[in-house]
């Protein structure tokens, strides 16, 4: 409660400790053993509070270390010689400015000598930060993305927003670690967003998938996103399509263990995990999946799912395949090859790349923070952004891009937006993960290219 | 991933449904959007697996046409179904996940309905950092 009226002022007002010292003095030692000696004994309390209502203070909650008061400003004036000055405290998330009085410095030491022998003096509340991320990045002295608009213009994204194709009435589902929307970055940019599983939570204690959706978001900021935390696979997909009635789902989740590859381990879950998509394939649903850092996971090489690989732009706009982002031929699925297509990825050592919002606190953000980039993202531990990519990032960009061509073209189905994305923008230099080389056309480290959002959506 | 002790919390499987075509981990075919709908059972094959899990004392969490999600104790699911299952703790998974060491059977009267039993198996996501 603060004091936004001169016309009617709190205060906390202090009754005399029991065990001598004054606790607003600078002798007291306030702990969890100290404490019960900055009670009140009953009968000061009381008198305190007959004197408090003599001059005419109305007492609004009698507590046991302190006696919530108001008046009006002259009130505290005539009575304790307090004078007050109006301060304004901004609100970043709302954009707010909203008017607070406080007790000019001067009049401060006064507010401890009240006239009324059995208080100790009386304090004003003060503003307190609710530790809110910022809206906004910090800022970082080496070359990275922001979100939107790095990720709209690498992409080629503005000229399809341009024309109104946002999203809007697309229904897409991402799957991850969880969904923190009430983070200041969504907050402030009025997304269209619902955690479905499990329902109405707003959790996410890793980051990822937090900072996933405001890739997606990047690119379809008006598409219905619905966010399935991933505690059981087959139970977020049954939901998405049954539930749901997604058109879209971005996965950047893979097997754990490699179930691709010549060493690939096959548990039959991973056979009903494969069914389920098929499923939401025969349905029309368009399922994409990042194509992995390094691993191989046979959810990316099902020939129905749309696999993404990882391209990193430089500050000059070159392009070159990601060395951190996986390519394999699949030993699953015969004739199969990861990745189609890509989004936007960074490099080795750890692919720190574009600025991501995630909950302040959560694992990633208290991961990367502390050393020098390439290493970690020199952000706070708690600051509510993590620098971040891998093919997890790629495939909501391109999950988002599905969305925009859905939007402009609702019948589209996996073959034409497989088309649609293949005019990617060709990537020729640089190799993935697995040593595989990009080229001119299609090649083997980026499939078909960079996703070109504007030639996807013509 | 360390084998641990069991506990006798619940713990969620998904019962595996036949369709006209069998179960799925015996399909001698890929299986893809084209040939799915042979694995999916029909509504009242659903209903009636629903049943009988819940009469086993299962707790049916979903009926989907390839599945069943359920929730039971380790031991409810060992019992039933005549198998062994051991705890793996990964460190980077939010929840523990537990695998068949003795692969499950099927009841007799459940198996013209069930293929098998399958349980989440640890995923990661694909970031970096």
């Amino acid at each position: 409660m603060l004091n936004e009226s001169l016309d009617r002022l709190t205060a906390y007002a202090s009754v005399r400790s029991r065990g001598g010292i004054n606790v607003f003095s600078g002798r007291a030692t306030i702990s969890a053993e100290t404490v019960p000696e900055y009670l009140s004994t009953p009968d000061d309390k009381r008198s305190a509070i007959d004197n408090l209502q003599q001059k005419g203070f109305e007492v609004e909650r009698v507590g046991p270390l302190s006696v919530r008061i108001s008046g009006p400003a002259e009130l505290f004036e005539k009575q304790m010689g307090a004078a007050f000055e109006r301060q304004e405290l901004e609100d970043n998330a709302s954009r707010t400015v909203s008017p607070l009085w406080v007790p000019t410095v001067d009049t401060t030491a006064n507010l401890l000598d009240t006239g009324i022998s059995e208080l100790e003096g009386i304090a004003f509340p003060k503003p307190v930060t609710l530790h809110a991320p910022s809206s906004t990045p910090p800022a970082l002295r080496y070359y990275h993305l922001k979100v939107p608009d790095d990720v709209v213009r690498i992409l080629n994204a503005d000229p399809v927003h341009a024309d109104g194709v946002r999203g809007r009435g697309v229904r897409t589902a991402m799957i991850d670690s969880g969904f923190h929307w009430s983070h200041t970055y969504f907050a402030s940019r009025r997304y269209d967003l619902e955690v479905s599983l499990p329902a109405g939570s707003d959790n996410d204690a890793n980051g990822h998938g937090t900072g996933e959706s405001a890739n997606l978001l990047a690119i379809a900021p008006e598409t219905n996103l619905y966010g399935l935390a991933m505690v059981d696979i087959i139970r977020a997909v049954q939901v998405a399509r049954d539930n749901l009635g997604v058109q879209v789902i971005s996965n950047s989740w893979g097997s754990r263990a490699d179930t691709d590859g010549p060493n690939g381990f096959w548990d039959p879950y991973w056979t009903l995990v494969q069914a389920e998509i098929a499923l939401c394939v025969r349905e029309g649903i368009i399922v994409l999946f990042s194509g992995g850092n390094g691993g191989m996971s046979f959810t990316a090489s099902m020939p129905e799912t749309i696999s993404v690989g990882g391209v990193y732009v430089d500050e000059e706009g070159e392009m070159q395949a990601s060395d951190y982002a996986s390519s394999f031929d699949s030993t699953r699925f015969p004739g199969q090859h990861v990745p189609e297509v890509c989004g936007l990825t960074g490099m080795q050592p750890e692919a720190i790349y574009i600025a991501l919002p995630i909950p302040p606190g959560c694992e990633i953000d208290r991961d990367l923070s502390g050393l020098s980039f390439p290493d970690k993202d020199e952000t706070d531990a708690e600051d509510g952004w993590g620098v971040f990519s891998g093919t997890s990032a790629a495939c909501p960009m391109v999950a988002g891009t599905v969305a925009l061509i859905l939007c402009k073209y609702p019948g589209a189905d996996l073959e034409e937006v497989r088309e649609r994305l293949r005019r990617a923008q060709d990537v020729t230099e640089g190799h993935s993960s697995m040593g595989d080389s990009a080229g001119p056309d299609y090649d083997s480290a980026t499939g078909h290219g960079l996703v070109n959002v504007e030639q996807a959506c013509i | 991933m360390n084998p641990q002790k069991r506990s006798s919390e619940p713990i969620r499987a998904h019962v595996v449904l036949k369709g006209k075509a069998g179960g799925l981990t015996a399909a001698d075919e890929p299986i893809s959007p084209e040939n799915v709908e042979a694995y999916t059972a029909s509504p009242r094959v659903r209903e009636q697996v629903r049943t009988q899990l819940e009469n086993l004392g299962f707790s049916v969490q979903h009926v989907s046409p390839l599945s069943i999600a359920v929730e039971a104790t380790p031991e409810q699911l060992e019992n039933t179904f005549d198998g062994q299952l051991e705890k793996i703790e990964n460190p980077n998974q939010p929840a523990s996940t537990w695998r068949w060491s003795k692969s499950p059977k099927i009841p007799g009267d459940l198996s013209d309905k069930v293929d098998t039993v399958v349980l989440p198996q640890p995923t990661r996501i694909v970031s970096s950092g």
